[in-house]
């Protein structure tokens, strides 16, 4: 199961990505995202916000923190009232430093929104069965008027592939991205000889190959995704000895499309 | 081969006079055909390289820009190729060896790993805007149906309608117009090849005929005009790149700009205007691992009929992602994806889909 935390974070960034069949309410007003799960050094504290969208012809940021339970830490809350612009502006990017205005907002679903809306006076950007809504005010008229009103998902697919998993993602939502992971590394991995992607240096390699965000994450996020995934991985193997034959087999044997095609096969299986 | 010039009035010379055509109408077989290719090179131009007893070796003449091709099997040559190197990632052979040579040729090249060289891909789109380009007139086309999709095991196989067709001629549009009243064919009909007349029809040695086919192979059929079928095979090539720079301009990854890091890219957006029947048998057949997707993948499920992929192509070792629905799939490239890995997914399924499938950042860039 994928956690909700990454399925909002899929479908935020989705909303200011060019895809298809998703809305993209936040791109068409310029949002691009700028940071993801970057540590934000404040005067005495820090923050990370999941990820940081900005327009550029607005030169306004959105701070973005994805609720995936149903509780807001109070503290945290109180750090995004309070962050100034002088300490965002040397993270972000926009051509009109001096306009940059920003605002903080939680990303939740609709049956989190509830419960979440009672402990913050922060606006929220909701996801429902079929609608996405913004809901306070924003403090940008364009933002405001862009996701005031309730746009339909009726129809539409939500992104998976923007933002493939995290540490708190079960192992079933993450293996097939870290096994193709592990594929890809030792396709490319030529006259290198094998190495061992159960270990936490093989896999290393691995997530920075597939997780788009892994160079730019805070370290600890970075250490903790590295190390549960290289645990998952190994774990998968140990479980299914035909698996781990098939692995070992293309570890020392290179690339060949029909043992790799019957790894996959096996994979099918073996993903918890 | 001193100048440009002794290339050019070398390849003409081998270009088969219509004296040679008639010849063929008797029975004294068939003449070989002066054919050009575009090909891909991975990583820039290497002087030689090969594997599994396939290799290939390049030699300089006396024009910079343009060096001889030699393809070997276990050391025997099987193909020579000219070769204009002045693009560095797309460059132009031209040979008159004969089709099965130069073919096998290609396909070895093209079939290495790790990879060295990728064909040009020409889906519908792109052999129809040639066609149009200036200074080109449309002469026919062949579309070619391969029937289905079959899976690794055999267990899995998705039947589609097959078909094998080619019009030449000034009326071939025509007719194509009325197969198109046919809503079974309005969006099936997807190009393999299209015949294209350039230069002034009067004399032969002002015009040629060239068949595009939609790997990339330029053969010329009529006329002996060099100049054109040069021009032609330069067109496409330059019209092609453009497409390619432009899908990868989509790339997804984090990216340094003014001293910052910069998410950007978006998904390739591919439109299916006639449902897939069966979403899982399409995934099952697509990531075979082998010809012609060459495509590694491991699906999971986000709601019935939605499917996510995480994926490899294997001949580029790069990794990409989808998203699959019955109606639609997104295609995400990563930072140092190819824009091939598009196109020559494009062109294969087109070959099976007809262009029911579209993938609009290659129509947007097509267009332009």
């Amino acid at each position: 199961m994928v956690s909700e935390h990454t399925r909002l974070m899929n479908k935020f960034i989705g909303l200011c990505t060019n895809a298809d069949n998703w809305p993209h309410a936040l791109y068409a007003i310029g949002f691009r995202i700028q940071l993801v799960e970057q540590r934000i050094a404040l005067e005495g504290s820090s923050i990370t916000p999941d990820v940081v969208s900005v327009s550029d012809p607005l030169s306004h940021a959105l701070l973005v923190d994805c609720k995936g339970g149903k509780s807001i830490d109070p503290s945290q809350d109180a750090k995004y009232q309070e962050i100034r612009r002088s300490e965002l502006a040397n993270w972000v990017t926009v051509r009109e430093r001096g306009r940059l205005t920003h605002t903080a907002c939680y990303v939740a679903n609709g049956t989190n929104y509830d419960k979440l809306r009672r402990h913050t006076g922060l606006p929220f950007i909701v996801f429902g069965e079929d609608f996405v809504k913004g809901v306070g005010s924003f403090g940008q008229p364009t933002l405001d008027k862009a996701i005031g009103k309730s746009i339909s998902l009726r129809g539409s697919l939500e992104p998976r592939s923007l933002y493939p998993f995290s540490f708190d993602d079960s192992p079933s939502a993450a293996l097939p991205f870290i096994v193709k992971g592990v594929v890809l590394c030792m396709t490319k991995a030529g006259a290198e000889g094998p190495r061992d992607f159960t270990t936490e240096d093989g896999m290393r390699d691995v997530i920075r190959n597939i997780h788009m965000f892994y160079e730019r994450m805070g370290a600890r996020h970075a250490r903790i995704l590295v190390r549960k995934a290289a645990m998952w991985f190994a774990e998968m193997l140990g479980e299914d000895e035909d698996l781990d034959a098939l692995y070992k087999k293309l570890l020392h044997e290179g690339f060949d499309t029909r043992t790799m095609q019957a790894f996959a096969n096996r994979c099918r299986e073996g993903v918890p | 081969m001193q100048t440009m010039k002794e290339l050019m009035d070398y390849l003409e010379d081998q270009i088969a006079t219509p004296a040679d055509r008639d010849h063929e109408a008797y029975g004294h077989g068939r003449p070989r055909e002066l054919k050009s290719y575009v090909i891909e090179t991975y990583g820039g131009i290497v002087p030689h390289g090969g594997s599994n007893g396939m290799k290939w070796e390049m030699d300089g003449t006396g024009v910079n820009e343009i060096k001889i091709l030699r393809v070997r099997r276990d050391g025997v040559v099987t193909a020579e190729f000219f070769a204009d190197v002045s693009d560095k990632r797309f460059i132009m052979l031209h040979t008159n060896n004969e089709s099965r040579d130069a073919k096998s040729a290609i396909d070895g090249l093209t079939e290495l790993h790790p990879p060295a060289f990728d064909r040009m891909w020409l889906p519908h789109v792109m052999l129809d805007a040639i066609a149009k380009e200036g200074g080109n007139t449309f002469q026919g086309f062949g579309v070619h149906f391969a029937g289905g999709l079959a899976g690794d095991d055999g267990a899995h196989t998705l039947p589609l309608d097959d078909l094998n067709l080619t019009l030449n001629g000034s009326m071939a549009k025509h007719i194509e117009g009325y197969l198109k009243e046919d809503r079974h064919l309005q969006d099936t009909i997807a190009y393999r090849k299209v015949r294209v007349m350039r230069g002034e029809a009067q004399d032969a040695l002002d015009y040629v005929y060239d068949d595009v086919y939609g790997d990339g192979c330029f053969a010329i059929k009529d006329g002996k005009s060099i100049q054109d079928h040069v021009n032609l095979v330069r067109v496409s090539k330059n019209r092609y790149a453009k497409t390619v720079e432009a899908i990868e301009k989509c790339r997804l990854g984090v990216y340094p700009i003014d001293g910052k890091w910069i998410f950007r890219g978006e998904p390739l957006n591919f439109e299916f205007r006639r449902k897939l029947p069966d979403v899982e048998q399409f995934i099952r057949c697509l990531f075979t691992s082998s010809r012609p997707f060459q495509l590694w993948g491991l699906e999971s499920e986000i709601e019935p009929g939605y499917y996510s992929v995480a994926a490899v192509d294997l001949h580029t070792c790069d990794s990409v992602d989808f998203e699959i629905a019955d109606n639609m799939m997104r295609v995400y490239l990563n930072k140092h994806g190819c824009g091939n890995t598009i196109m020559r997914l494009l062109c294969n399924l087109q070959a099976r889909f007809g262009t029911t499938i579209r993938c609009k950042q290659v129509d947007e860039a097509v267009g332009e």
